[in-house]
């Protein structure tokens, strides 16, 4: 103990000094690598890991229903309760820890009049948590209630410095009451942000304006032309083939009043929390983004009326009787709650209006955009008097059979009555015109006279209580079963008798517990829907299976494996579940007399309309990408043309096409071509000398590949042979062109490039001196592991390899695996990690002092080409990567290591990670942190529980800790076929799209269209401080980001990975000794390696060998 | 006007005469000519091609160099990954060819003893697998190697195995299973066409040899039935043997390329490594030519053996 504390201070003090060392020099990216190193050697602070304490303090098995049960006498709240949130109380996280908290503090900005608000403003930043003293009058449950700022808000410290900026996306904070989480669901309170439609309209004389769809142009545009079919009509942008495009997404700055649900939707009504009489703490802790806060009340709890009492309370109201039908069309929305919701393009039915036989026309919006719970949008209607309506949607829902979905309905804000949260939509292939109901009754609406706001938001009606009760269901479970399976093992022994009755007694009555609970939601399940199907035998199967388990202990042995495969069904049910995809074509509100509007069309306009649309579909092209912008384009333009090619998906490419339309084409004005093809067809392609000029998205190795065979062209050269490649360094030798002359000064030259990346990330691009590309996209290893797990087994995250080991028996004892990768992609971690290097490199003097004393001068060197002069100008022998560097001591004692981790300590060679981590029998492991992506969509019930972190370190000598990973990079390349007119316009675009303005914008636009699973893993450090990222996550990222190190690339070098992999399959499958086994390898690498250099006219290892035996 | 002569062969030369003879049959010739220009383009001209290319370097994005000989007796005398290729090609062609050949004559002799109704049903079973595309992939399901990977999770459940295998990256398992799976899958068009040479057997022959003294199923089967079918035969076995030695697509989605110290790396992986992987056109053109004569030498031996068939 006293050790580990000795090596803190150290550690410590050595931070503190390199961090002195390191502001002086702040703003250099170099140093910007060392002081993130030291922030992530500090290790064993809250910046990196979460901590063990603080951990089990946000821990909570209550769920909420629980809770509300825990205080059955309890009446609600009849009193609101204003908190001054200018008496705010700042806690810090690492309090304990006195040295650096300067680094920890929470940052809260007081401000008054912010965003056009009255009083004082608080704004609190993206890390740390902020408390207030509340004084209870009454013991009773209350709602929160938070008037909170939409739009992206920057805090700054005491010196005026940024410190933390919004990034668009959700703002989620923790509840805390008295310093405890008092219920699960209050881990995550998810306060939306709003978003409106920004429409790009030419007006007649050509001018282009932008309409908001919250502003009163759009309003009056909208409520002009009800059932606008006409094109001239819309508003809709539209490409040059006569597509309409989606308008594009703009944050809305305002102030929105939230009251505290629960964001996963189990439950409907807003979260009610108990207060005693007398004082409390309540605490907002960050999640994620800072946020403005203009109020917080404790609200009394206000119910909505039944049906039968709002009709009522309206008796003297009459129906509205006139013949006009409001049309509002779905595609035309006033705010979403997300960027992702968008307008899409209907072709099913040929009475979606409006349709148009072969073009896209944004016609509905919705589906599978709009389906996560608290997602809603938000219509501006005119109604033409007073009185009761019917609101008919034509919706459509065909994507979850069986089961029907749901939304609830605000009007002016607020929900008019109780069953307004449980609208029901049935599960159809065709279109639907229902007036609003609850599967029951049909209800009507009292509306004013003049513009309503309807709100739709996804909801989960009658199923919250179910999901709510199998989510709950299925956590139980897995706590049993990892239970049952920490005196198992994975491999249950079926003959032997465990005791299971006495040895965990409550597990096996847990058992039949949850089959009791399980069974009963079925049942529930059927009522609600109507009928038993494929959607309950999910639940059925697993009850049946679990009561057989409580009742027969014997069995349970022998049932794991099937139970751990229905757990993983239970849990894929469950969030299909929870999606609830909608599409709405157009609402229509109108008399309750009237006959609702045609759902779908008859026999003969069907007919019709797809006869018109195969006739179509022999003149029109669907798969051009078209473009928004014409230009008049002359001769000199023309020449600087580039045609760049993309092997990603449609989705990607129409991003880059709009990115180029938007951003590139208007700031530069050269003419580009984007077109998607097919992977693989690059090579052929440049074969046959039909190329692109520019490459995107290409692997690692593909880079020197290519190179080293002249199709790819350098960035940097210093040869001044064009057939290199050219200099981007010296734009001056295009100052005199008549396209390129005016651009100059907006582009920025190939160093000026390079410090956008970690410099690492150009290693691989670069041969010799030579760069032949720029990095796109960078992922490495990180450590990701689940906290709650931790925190139960009482460990904390290794921060150092021999911590690591310490907690293998651990978990191994309790039949926990951990997650590393095998052969040689853990080894090569390790000989990074202590300084050793893949390849042997250096030694230049001598090499160069052989080369001159037997007979090769300078000259005659660089007619060979065995010299390049390198960047800081020395002249260099090409002799780096002739051998490889796997026969050292550090490279073979690392690779033993490794191979005994999975040999001696039994580590998984093949695993599914996402899945033994999510079920929590892999809590730990190694894995390239994009996995991040497939984690947060593919585990939402795991949310909060897991957080990935920089890999443990090695103990230097000195006392740091080196952390590196390894990372790998894809890229953009520049093709040979450019030619002296189009090459700088190709060096434009290179150093456009890698610019963090684009890689941001490409980024989020990707996270738009795709949802959350598509975040970027790009290269460029500034554009990854704009992702969505949450500060703890950022904060761990850029500590790995500045202790990665990639690969070089030379030739031959796709025989390591081929080789080694050998050996430590050699090792795990026949036992051979790993070194031995390496070293055997070793011989046919180099040979490999030196025949791969003969052919590009390289220096080799036997070329210096026969040398050194000529002149002895 | 003097009458014209009928030309005889034995009058002009053979050029002459075969030239007459195309003018003559001109619709035929018209008939065969969008497939020739096909065929000629996409297989005669890559494969003279490859010869061709065969006696250079050449890296596929800079021009050719002429080397002459030197990639064969690279091939042959300096590549000891290519004998391992070989030997392993060999040994496919040999265990999967003749195998899956005899399994197709077999089963499709089994089944055309069935009824109408019920040999429809069971020759759609048995030639789902090859006609479902790349449903092989089931076996990587089956044999995963994690722990609960099928085959590994029910072995280590009846204690057959302590540690999970690593089924298709263990040297021990790879030929085997790889193996099993070819013969799986290679029920494919062979099997068709034997069924339907079953079926144009004339029944009278049957007759005629019971009346001349065939006294069991075999003789019948040897003497008339094969002997009948010779055609079909032939197609199975071509398609047969030229499979084997093309079996490379399947073994690279199972084990991965390059597999495991080169245990199933056939001469099909060493064409794709080179050509695909290290950009050496020239010597991956010197291993195709060589696959081709040793298709086209297979063949001819087949040829021959089939000639046995009922004698």
């Amino acid at each position: 103990m006293t050790k580990i504390r000795k090596i803190t201070a150290r550690l410590v003090t050595c931070l503190l000094a390199l961090i002195l060392c390191a502001g002086g020099l702040a703003g250099e990216l170099g140093m910007l690598t060392a002081s993130a190193k030291v922030e992530s050697v500090g290790g064993s602070k809250s910046l990196v890991r979460t901590s063990l304490d603080e951990i089990k303090n946000i821990l909570t098995d209550v769920a909420y229903s629980d809770y509300l049960k825990k205080y059955p006498d309890v009446k609600d709240a009849t009193t609101d309760i204003d908190i001054d949130i200018t008496d705010y109380i700042v806690k810090d996280e690492s309090s304990s820890n006195s040295e650096d908290d300067s680094e920890q503090e929470t940052v809260v900005n007081l401000i008054k009049g912010f965003g056009g608000a009255e009083g004082d403003v608080i704004l609190i930043g993206d890390n740390g948590s902020v408390s207030w003293k509340v004084n209870v009058g009454e013991e009773a449950f209350y709602n929160i209630e938070i008037e909170y700022y939409t739009g992206n808000i920057q805090i700054k410290d005491a010196d005026g410095n940024i410190v933390s900026e919004g990034r668009s996306s959700s703002i989620e904070r923790m509840i805390l009451i008295d310093n405890k989480v008092p219920f699960k669901e209050a881990r995550s309170i998810v306060m939306p942000r709003m978003w409106v439609d920004e429409y790009t309209v030419k007006d007649s004389n050509g001018n282009v304006k932008k309409i908001r769809s919250n502003s009163q142009e759009f309003l009056d545009f909208v409520l002009k032309y009800e059932n606008n079919q006409k094109d001239s009509d819309r508003l809709f942008q539209k490409d040059n083939n006569g597509n309409e495009l989606k308008p594009d997404k703009v944050l809305l700055e305002e102030w929105n009043t939230y009251v505290m649900h629960d964001s996963s939707g189990y439950y409907n009504d807003p979260l009610k929390f108990y207060f005693s009489e007398g004082e409390h703490l309540l605490t907002l802790q960050t999640v994620k983004e800072p946020i403005a806060i203009k109020r917080i009340k404790l609200k009394k709890v206000e119910t909505a009326p039944d049906y039968e009492n709002y009709l009522k309370a309206h008796a003297d109201k009459k129906d509205y009787t006139g013949d006009k039908k409001v049309m509002i069309q779905a595609e035309y929305p006033t705010i979403v709650s997300e960027r992702t919701i968008y307008q899409l393009n209907d072709r099913t039915s040929t009475i979606t209006i409006p349709q148009d036989p072969a073009l896209v026309r944004t016609n509905e919006i919705g589906g599978d955009k709009w389906q996560y719970v608290g997602q809603w949008i938000e219509y501006k209607v005119d109604i033409p008097e007073d009185g009761f309506y019917y609101i008919i949607p034509r919706s459509k829902q065909d994507i979850l059979s069986g089961i029907y979905v749901s939304r609830r309905i605000y009007i002016n804000g607020e929900l008019p009555f109780k069953e307004a949260s449980y609208l029901r939509f049935n599960f159809t292939d065709k279109w639907q015109t229902n007036p609003l109901n609850d599967g029951k009754t049909n209800f009507k609406f009292y509306l004013k006279k003049g513009i309503n706001t309807i709100r739709f938001e996804v909801a989960l009606g009658e199923m919250a209580e179910v999901l709510s009760t199998v989510n709950a269901s299925v956590l139980e479970i897995n706590k049993h079963y990892r239970k049952i399976l920490m005196i198992t093992g994975p491999t249950p022994d079926t003959a032997r008798d465990y005791r299971f009755e006495r040895l965990i007694p409550d597990t096996i009555k847990g058992l039949k517990e949850q089959a009791k609970i399980l069974t009963e939601v079925s049942q529930r399940l059927a009522e609600i829907t109507g009928k038993k199907g494929e959607h309950s035998a999910v639940l059925d199967k697993v009850a049946v299976y679990l009561e057989r388990m409580g009742t027969y202990p014997t069995t349970i042995a022998g049932s794991m494996s099937t139970l751990k495969d229905y757990m993983g069904s239970l849990g894929t049910w469950l969030t299909d579940t929870q999606n609830q995809p909608l599409y709405f074509d157009y609402i229509c509100i109108q008399s309750v007399e009237a006959d609702p509007p045609k759902a779908e069309p008859g026999f003969f306009e069907a007919f019709w309309g797809e006869i018109q649309k195969f006739l179509k579909s022999f003149v029109s092209d669907y798969n051009s990408i078209g473009s928004t912008v014409d230009q008049s384009i002359t001769q000199e333009l023309q020449k600087t043309e580039i045609e760049v090619w993309t092997t990603t998906s449609r989705e990607q490419a129409q991003i880059i096409r709009s990115l180029v339309d938007d951003d590139f084409t208007a700031k530069y004005g050269i003419p580009v071509k984007v077109k998607l093809v097919v992977a693989g067809t690059l090579l052929p392609a440049t074969l046959a000398g039909t190329g692109p000029d520019i490459s995107m998205g290409n692997a690692q190795s593909e880079t020197i590949n290519y190179a080293i065979r002249s199709a790819v062209k350098s960035l940097n050269t210093k040869t001044g042979d064009t057939k290199i490649g050219y200099n981007f360094n010296d734009l001056s030798q295009w100052a005199d062109h008549p396209v390129y002359g005016k651009i100059l000064d907006k582009i920025e030259t190939f160093d000026e490039v390079k410090k956008r990346f970690a410099p690492t990330a150009m290693v691989p691009l670069t041969l010799y001196g030579e760069s032949y590309g720029l990095p796109e996209n960078m992922s490495f290893p990180m450590l990701f592991y689940r906290k709650d797990i931790f925190a139960e087994l009482g460990i904390s995250v290794p921060n150092t390899w021999d911590d690591f080991y310490d907690i293998i028996y651990t978990l191994q004892s309790k039949q926990l695996d951990l997650g590393f990768p095998n052969g040689t992609g853990g080894s090569f971690i390790w000989m990074y990690q202590q300084g050793d290097d893949l390849y042997d490199m250096g030694n230049y003097d001598y090499y160069m002092d052989l080369l001159h004393k037997n007979g090769y001068t300078e000259e005659k060197l660089a007619e060979m080409g065995w010299t390049y002069i390198d960047d800081e100008g020395n002249l260099r022998p090409k002799t780096d990567g002739m051998t490889i560097n796997l026969d050292s001591d550090i490279a073979l004692s690392t690779f033993k290591e490794v191979c005994e981790l999975f040999t001696s300590y039994s580590f998984p060679v093949a695993y599914d990670f996402a899945n033994r981590f999510r079920r929590g029998i892999m809590p730990i492991a190694v894995q390239d942190y994009t996995a991040y992506n497939q984690l947060i969509v593919f585990a939402p019930e795991i949310k909060g529980l897991w957080e990935f972190t920089p890999l443990p370190g090695t103990l230097k000598d000195d006392g740091t800790i080196d952390n590196t990973t390894i990372g790998a990079v894809s890229s953009i390349n520049m093709m040979k076929s450019v030619n002296d007119d189009n090459a700088l316009a190709a060096w434009t675009f290179m150093q456009w799209w890698t610019s963090a303005e684009i890689q941001s914008a490409f980024g989020n636009e990707m996270i738009a269209l795709l949802g959350p699973s598509a975040k970027q893993n790009t290269a460029n450090i500034e554009a990854l401080s704009n992702m969505s990222w949450s500060k703890d996550e950022y904060d761990n990222l850029l500590a790995q980001f500045n202790a990665v190190e990639c690969f070089p690339e030379f030739p031959g070098s796709y025989i390591i990975g081929r080789y080694t992999n050998f050996a430590f399959l050699d090792v795990v499958n026949k036992g051979a000794e790993p070194i031995e086994e390496l070293r055997s390898y070793i011989r046919d690498i180099n040979n490999e390696l030196s025949r791969k250099r003969q052919e590009f006219n390289l220096p080799t290892a036997e070329f210096f060998r026969d040398l050194i035996n000529k002149s002895e | 006007m003097p009458r014209e002569k009928a030309v005889i062969r034995s009058d002009i030369s053979k050029f002459r005469w075969t030239l007459l003879q195309m003018k003559k049959n001109w619709v035929g010739y018209a008939m065969v000519l969008p497939f020739f220009i096909l065929f000629f383009m996409f297989t005669v001209i890559p494969v003279v091609l490859s010869v061709v290319l065969s006696f250079t370097t050449f890296n596929m994005l800079e021009w050719p160099k002429w080397v002459g000989m030197d990639n064969y007796i690279r091939l042959f005398l300096d590549d000891d990954i290519f004998l391992t290729a070989i030997k392993n090609t060999m040994l496919f062609a040999v265990i999967t060819g003749p195998c899956s050949y005899l399994l197709c004559l077999f089963f499709a002799w089994f089944i055309n003893e069935l009824r109408p109704k019920i040999r429809s049903f069971v020759t759609v079973l048995f030639y789902a697998p090859s006609i479902s595309g790349n449903v092989y992939i089931i076996f990587k399901t089956l044999f995963s190697s994690d722990q609960y990977g099928i085959v590994n999770a029910y072995a280590m459940k009846l204690n057959l195995i302590q540690k999970p295998i690593l089924w298709f990256q263990d040297e021990n398992y790879i030929f085997g299973l790889v193996v099993l799976v070819a013969l799986w899958t290679s029920l494919g068009t062979s099997f068709l066409t034997m069924i339907a040479g079953f079926q144009v057997v004339n029944q009278e022959l049957y007759e005629a040899g019971a009346v001349d003294g065939v006294k069991n199923r075999w003789q019948e089967l040897w003497f008339i039935t094969l002997p009948s079918m010779k055609p079909q035969l032939m197609l199975g076995a071509i398609l047969s043997i030229t499979s084997s030695f093309g079996f490379g697509q399947i073994i690279t989605d199972l084990v991965g390329f390059p597999s495991p110290n080169y245990v199933v790396h056939t001469i099909m992986h060493h064409l794709g490594d080179y050509g695909g992987m290290r950009f050496e056109m020239g010597y991956a053109s010197a291993i195709a030519t060589l696959l081709f004569f040793m298709m086209v030498g297979a063949n001819l031996l087949v040829t021959k053996m089939l000639r046995k068939v009922g004698t």
